[in-house]
């Protein structure tokens, strides 16, 4: 083991041990490790994109190239004095307007249309005339029945989340009577899918308690060896 | 949406900016998505060494205050300044960084999803004493059979939990979020919202 790896064994050992003591509650001690893991994770991310973003870019391409978005991050640079703040509105505008560009576009690219293309996939002629014609009635049926659910419990899940409602004379604003019913079905479907992720996040969180303390009882157990 | 136009032009740039971004990506205009976007990855990435600056400089003044959580911040200080010279000076992928990964961000991050083990535990035994309705029920019934499919008892039956139940719910929340997504997006380009003090 060199001396690098000691004191680190040692400084991860030792930051494990001050996590694990927010079992107890929160505590100045956990605070500690936070506030280094947060000192640190600013520092790595505010260096890669130096090294990995800005000094390639101004290095390598021409000035010409770059007089805009110098000008850009000149502006950005103003709001470090409150009094000279406003000068860059423009520069947080121009990245909320591309970033809502291209968040609208990967949502309908990204998540949308593969979406509601993978709701409807169970119910492919192709699919099913291939299990059709191989003779396999019952993966056909499946293919009918899982595509069902699967249909019915996306559009539940979405009613679920609409919250419009008629507004009646004297009477609290109700939703129509169709969206109230899929909502309570789709009510069932998250439930559902919280369990499985729910189930999910344990049985990773539980993987990450047993590495950690595994990797623990091997440091002690090497810095007993090596006494 | 507001009328009342008060940074007519930080509202202009956004406006040009994202219709002219979102023309580009739905017309396949590659040179000028190409250039655009290179623009503003080089603002990000100066957006969010500002960022960080803004985080040091906040702890610096705790510190200089003499605050309660003074150290906190005195370590927070160190550990940002001496990460990022080093990291700066010798390269992510150099030995230095590498080692402060491998010794202190990796242990605290493996140390929190771990501790999250015991909160989520503790949670969910919580749920179920005080929500005993059908939701409930139903999710920890899942969560029960799921953790059980884990091993070799549910061949068959989580695969199916997971992919067609659970997939259909999940299928359900993400194409809600798409449309939050795009709803809110739209409101910014057409200006509805001007979250840069318009």
């Amino acid at each position: 083991m060199s001396a690098g790896d000691l004191v680190g064994g040692f400084i991860a050992a030792l930051l494990t041990f001050l996590v694990f003591s927010y079992a107890l509650g929160d505590n100045g001690l956990f605070r500690l490790a936070v506030h280094l893991f947060i000192g640190v994770s600013a520092g790595y991310a505010a260096a890669v994109a130096l090294n990995t973003v800005l000094l390639p870019a101004l290095l390598e391409r021409p000035l010409a190239e770059l007089l805009v978005p110098l000008f850009w991050i000149l502006l950005l640079f103003t709001k470090l004095s409150p009094r000279t703040a406003v000068l860059g509105n423009p520069a947080s505008a121009l990245l909320v307007g591309v970033g809502a560009a291209v968040a609208v576009s990967g949502a309908v690219q990204g998540t949308l249309l593969p979406q509601v293309a993978g709701s409807t996939s169970f119910f492919s002629p192709e699919k099913l005339a291939g299990a059709l014609g191989s003779g396999q009635l019952g993966a056909a049926l499946g293919y009918l029945v899982n595509g069902s659910l699967i249909l019915v419990g996306t559009i539940a899940t979405l009613a679920y989340f609409h919250f419009g409602a008629k507004n009646h004379p004297h009477q609290l604003p109700e939703r129509h009577r169709l969206i109230e019913l899929l909502a309570r079905v789709g009510q069932v479907f998250i439930a559902i899918t919280f369990g499985v992720l729910f189930a999910g996040t344990l049985s990773a969180a539980l993987a990450a308690l047993i590495e950690r303390l595994d990797t623990l009882f091997d440091f002690l157990a090497r810095m007993a060896g090596s006494l | 949406m507001n009328g009342n136009l008060r940074a007519p032009v930080s509202t202009a740039v956004a406006l040009v900016g994202g219709w002219l971004t979102l023309f580009s990506i739905l017309f396949g205009l590659e040179g000028l998505r190409a250039t655009l976007l290179g623009w503003v990855m080089l603002v990000a990435a100066a957006g969010l060494l500002l960022g960080v600056l803004n985080l040091g400089t906040v702890h610096f003044t705790k510190l200089r205050g003499g605050s309660r959580n003074a150290l906190y911040s005195f370590v927070l200080l160190v550990a940002l300044f001496l990460t990022f010279v080093i990291t700066a000076w010798l390269g992510p992928e150099a030995a230095a960084p590498q080692w402060l990964f491998r010794y202190i961000q990796l242990p605290v991050e493996t140390s929190l999803m771990a501790v999250l083990a015991v909160t989520l535990t503790l949670a969910g035994a919580r749920l179920l004493a005080r929500r005993t309705d059908l939701f409930g029920v139903v999710f920890w019934v899942t969560a029960l059979l799921a953790l059980l499919g884990s091993g070799p008892l549910g061949d068959g039956l989580r695969p199916w939990l997971a992919q067609t139940l659970a997939g259909a719910g999940g299928r359900g929340i993400l194409i809600g979020v798409s449309l939050g997504t795009i709803a809110t997006g739209l409101r910014a380009l057409l200006a509805a919202d001007r979250p840069y003090g318009g």
